[in-house]
């Protein structure tokens, strides 16, 4: 069992509402990588057919976010809600048909044109039926500020003390050993780069180019996957490291756009590279939280 | 070589010398929080030809940094049009007249002219800008499936491309590996490389010393492997940009110095050569103070 400050973590309450999607490009087509126009269906709003655990690609889609996307219109309670917000924590629905559903915080996402920063929070099938676009949603925001002892140089973000428990983490010399499904090099890292703060929504992995997805097998990809990226950092904003290592948790689909793919939310980052991925099919938080019964 | 310049609309597109702005600290990569000056404004004593790196600054730019004050889409006709090389005239204030030349580009909106030290003294923040626009759309025959952007045919021209038959020759001042670009990866929200720039990453230490970003000067044409920008900016091996450093280094993480693309190439259609001369300033003639 690792030690961490789990008990010095404060516990708040944070509220958004579920939003209505939006076109990747006002009154447009977006311009894909090599030259088409595509509509970007799924950003935003309530999706009913691909839940976390579900595949990233092949959908007819860019950006998709699975389940509820819930955001705040005010600008400084949307970055609050964004940052605070752990993944694994406990979500709930506090008015409309669906009062009372309880979810859990599956992933962040950025939307690029309005600086926009969503939470997708996963709801069973039969909530997410009674969910409306404008319900209010609650996060029970618990992890910001975890750290582990031994480990102060390694930042861990947006993980809910419920979720890095369940990952089942362990310290070996002088390392993290982290469960991942794939480790990627950081050359794939395209949009968020230089983003800060970490906290705060998805990095993507570059899908613009059909040849790296291939030869990376990125298409095997899942909502909820946590994967690695080596030679990079995300201890104060997103960029190159040579030996840094950063983990994440993939929390919107591809796309065709150029320098974009699936985003992944940061947990850990560690400069010095004091995390070693260990590959795991399993390693996805939808079997970590026990959110899909119905896949292996 | 023959393009289809004389095809080309000249426009007059607008802005404004703009004003430096703070606000809060911004953190390094390190975690250290920091506030230095670097964009918006009037440089007087830094402009391109100057190096990239070495000043106390974050994304500092050269000479006048023009914006317009008009709506979004006011703001990216400015950047989109105003192609590196084109003329710009002061049109307002005690420096009315006075002639620059635009030689960057930042963000979706900053839009970077040089003029004389002597002209910089006289501007003032809100002294109107007005460039003539021309180079959007400028293709080279036998080319078509390259992009050109940002381009004025007088740069073009002062660049000294050759053609090879089925590859341009394309002279720059060094080769940057792909995975080092960062910040503006992907572009602006429509994904239009003519907008701004994306950063050659900094915050390395260690690569940055590998690949001797340090003696790069604003003005500098670059080539970038495996990144295709004909449209959002992203990873494609083989392919090429080649761009123009725009703005100085940064301690952001995934920030540095800023590179507008002005070519845009498929794999296999651009050969590179390397020589100090490859920048801006030297090749338009603006600082014969400076030794190439």
């Amino acid at each position: 069992m690792m030690k961490t400050n789990v008990d010095s973590l404060v516990m708040q309450k944070l509220v958004g509402e579920v939003i209505h999607p939006e076109l990747w490009v006002e009154r447009n087509y977006v311009a894909t990588w090599d030259g088409r126009p595509k509509l970007t269906v799924g950003i935003g709003g309530i999706v009913y057919n691909v839940r976390v655990g579900d595949p990233v690609f092949g959908w007819s889609s860019d950006h998709l976010n699975a389940g509820a996307a819930v955001s705040h219109k005010d600008q400084s309670r949307m970055m609050a809600l964004n940052v605070f917000s752990c993944i694994g924590n406990k979500a709930r629905v506090v008015d409309g048909d669906a009062k009372g559903t309880e979810g859990v915080v599956v992933g962040k996402t950025y939307f690029y044109p309005g600086h926009s920063y969503r939470v997708i929070v996963d709801f069973p099938p039969d909530g997410l039926s009674r969910l409306a676009i404008g319900d209010k949603v609650e996060v029970e925001a618990w992890g910001s500020g975890l750290a582990i002892e031994g480990f102060e140089d390694v930042r861990v973000l947006s993980l809910s003390p419920r979720l890095f428990e369940a990952m089942g983490v362990e310290a070996r010399d002088g390392n993290l050993r982290v469960p991942v499904v794939m480790e990627l090099p950081g050359k794939m890292m395209g949009v968020g780069v230089g983003r800060g703060p970490t906290e705060a929504g998805a990095w993507d992995i570059q899908s613009c180019s059909p040849e790296l997805n291939e030869e990376l097998e990125l298409e095997k990809l899942r909502f909820g996957d946590v994967v690695a990226v080596r030679d990079v950092d995300s201890d104060w904003g997103h960029g190159v490291y040579e030996g840094g290592v950063v983990v994440g948790v993939v929390s919107h689909g591809a796309s065709d756009i150029g320098g974009h793919g699936p985003g992944i939310a940061v947990i850990f980052s560690s400069k010095k590279g004091r995390i070693t991925p260990i590959i795991d099919e399993g390693a996805n938080v939808a079997r970590y939280l026990g959110l899909r019964e119905d896949l292996e | 070589m023959r393009t289809n310049e004389d095809r080309l609309v000249k426009q007059a597109v607008m802005g404004e010398v703009s004003h430096p702005l703070a606000g809060t600290y911004r953190t390094t990569f390190e975690g250290r929080p920091r506030i230095v000056p670097g964009m918006y404004g009037v440089k007087l004593n830094f402009r391109v030809g100057d190096p990239a790196y070495g000043y106390v600054s974050d994304h500092l730019e050269p000479g006048v940094c023009i914006v317009n004050p008009g709506s979004v889409r006011q703001h990216t006709a400015l950047n989109a049009f105003a192609c590196i090389g084109n003329d710009a005239r002061v049109v307002s204030g005690d420096a009315r007249g006075a002639a620059g030349v635009v030689t960057g580009k930042h963000g979706w909106q900053n839009t970077f002219v040089d003029f004389p030290s002597e002209v910089l003294g006289r501007l003032v923040s809100g002294d109107k800008v007005q460039v003539t626009g021309w180079g959007t759309g400028l293709t080279v025959e036998g080319y078509d499936d390259l992009r050109f952007m940002s381009m004025s045919p007088r740069l073009f021209e002062a660049m000294g491309v050759e053609d090879e038959g089925s590859r341009l020759t394309v002279p720059v001042v060094m080769e940057v590996p792909g995975r080092m670009m960062g910040s503006g990866m992907g572009g602006g929200t429509g994904g239009i490389p003519e907008l701004g720039d994306f950063d050659i990453q900094s915050t390395c230490p260690e690569l940055t010393e590998r690949h001797g970003f340090s003696r790069l000067r604003i003005g500098d044409i670059v080539a970038i492997r495996d990144i295709l920008a004909h449209y959002a900016r992203g990873i494609r091996p083989g392919a090429i940009t080649v761009a123009v450093v725009s703005h100085g280094e940064s301690g952001s993480t995934g920030h540095g110095p800023g590179c507008a693309p002005i070519i845009s190439s498929p794999p296999g259609r651009i050969n590179i050569v390397t020589g100090e001369s490859a920048n801006v300033a030297c090749l338009l003639g603006l600082r014969p103070d400076v030794a190439w």
